[in-house]
């Protein structure tokens, strides 16, 4: 079969039930799955651990005949040819078919966009106001969340996750990836309810995935223009945080938050890094990067929609809470003017 | 901490970087270790005087020139921010 994933045509053995179907006659990428699980023979020259925050590894990235190799804690191996074109699967016991076609569709290819040339941010979006709406930061802090509340509020999705982003006539695109993104089980069922229908993201999480494509006009299919990008600062700091505030960056900060949050496969790959490089410097220069920090409540996150659409310069949203941590706002939110504040910080109270 | 740079040595950025100009400030990259840094609007402007070999009395002068400060303080000052990109291995010191 062939997909349509980010600008890729991938072609696969196995279904990718998530990933629209492509038009396309020839695969960018191949993608093949070996059936039986295999003890590791391979002896890759590792150049790069990521460890899960109980200090258990995670993912190893490690050079290999031909490539690269992936490896997944103690249960899967991916092989991705040196150009990016061949990707196998290699089991190291049995695994579940929902955390292969996670760990592919969410882990594996973004490095592989990165392989082949492309940049993609560790971003979760929606098409707001004429433009994608990103929202960056660390593991936890809601990026898929605050997307979430904004498909809710009408506002097409557009990525979970990973945001591929592309420059073409000096203007910076996002192109879309597929329509679902993952939630936490408490964010699902706030933001959904019953209508979610999700299902387990991977055995070793209790993620849940979640459908927008049933929803009409709920995903967006075609490239747009990147607007804005948010990067949440999350710390236990902001977690007693009581306010909504953004803070506009600039250009050298919003590069920096753009650094922290891109995707790279080969990180002793100097032409890579050049490439990627100038490539951010161009997003930084072309786009408005905020920080963002607001309560971990639930019950704020219309106020942060809200707020969060009048800087992106349209009209807060008709929908509006009147209430945060139900009690009734006593003004209008501030104005989202550029510049306003001392020295570009942005703030509400709540 | 032992010096390495005095105000008549002769200091130019490294190979082993790339760097942009984002607005008056600066981002660059160490190829070498991955690692990336920013600076400031002053830190961004000796960044810039430094691309070709150039004497550290010669940057303080520059600065001298362009910004409200005590010519004690901007050597200081300089010299702390060049030692730190030296050790950072963004600039080298000419024989």
């Amino acid at each position: 079969m062939l997909y349509r994933l980010y600008d890729l045509t991938i072609s696969s053995e196995k279904l990718l039930p998530w990933v629209p179907l492509s038009a396309g006659t020839e695969a960018d990428v191949r993608i093949r799955f070996n059936r039986s699980p295999r003890s590791p023979h391979l002896s890759p020259e590792w150049f790069m651990k990521w460890e899960l925050p109980g200090k258990d590894p995670w993912l190893h990235l490690g050079r290999i005949d031909g490539g690269y190799l992936l490896r997944f804690a103690d249960f899967a191996d991916f092989f991705v040819s040196s150009g990016g074109s061949e990707v196998e699967f290699i089991p190291l016991q049995p695994v579940p078919e929902e955390t292969i076609q996670h760990l592919l569709l969410d882990q594996v290819i973004p490095l592989v966009i990165n392989l082949r040339g492309g940049e993609a941010l560790h971003a979760s979006a929606v098409l707001a106001h004429g433009g994608v709406v990103a929202f960056a930061g660390p593991a936890g802090s809601g990026k898929s969340t605050l997307a979430g509340s904004l498909v809710k509020l009408g506002y097409p999705f557009f990525s979970d996750d990973c945001l591929r982003l592309k420059e073409e006539g000096g203007n910076i695109y996002a192109i879309p990836a597929y329509p679902g993104f993952r939630l936490w089980e408490d964010a699902e069922k706030f933001l959904f309810g019953k209508d979610g229908n999700p299902r387990l993201v991977a055995h070793y999480t209790s993620k849940l995935r979640v459908s927008v494509e049933r929803r009409p006009d709920a995903y967006c299919e075609e490239p747009e223009a990147l607007l804005r990008l948010y990067d949440i600062i999350h710390s236990p700091e902001t977690q007693e945080e009581s306010r909504i505030v953004i803070k506009k960056l600039s250009p050298r900060e919003g590069f920096m938050a753009l650094v922290r949050c891109t995707f790279r496969l080969d990180i002793t790959d100097r032409k890579m890094l050049t490439r990627q490089f100038n490539f951010l410097k161009e997003v930084a220069s072309k786009i408005s990067v905020r920080q963002l920090s607001f309560p971990r409540n639930f019950d704020v996150l219309s106020s942060v929609c809200d707020f969060i659409l009048e800087d992106c310069g349209g009209n807060a949203s008709n929908r509006a809470s009147n209430y945060i941590n139900g009690v009734p706002r006593s003004s209008p939110l501030p104005s989202a003017g550029e510049g306003e504040g001392e020295g570009g910080l942005r703030k509400c109270t709540v | 901490m032992v010096r390495k740079i005095n105000s008549q040595s002769v200091v130019v950025v490294t190979k082993d970087q790339v760097s942009a100009d984002l607005s008056g400030e600066a981002a660059i990259l160490n190829l070498k270790s991955g690692i990336y840094y920013g600076l400031d609007n002053v830190g961004a402007r000796i960044w810039s005087l430094v691309q070709e070999p150039r004497a550290v009395n010669e940057v303080r002068d520059a600065i001298l020139q362009e910004y409200d400060v005590e010519p004690d303080q901007c050597e200081t000052d300089l010299l702390a921010l060049l030692e730190e990109l030296l050790s950072k291995g963004l600039i080298e010191v000419k024989e």
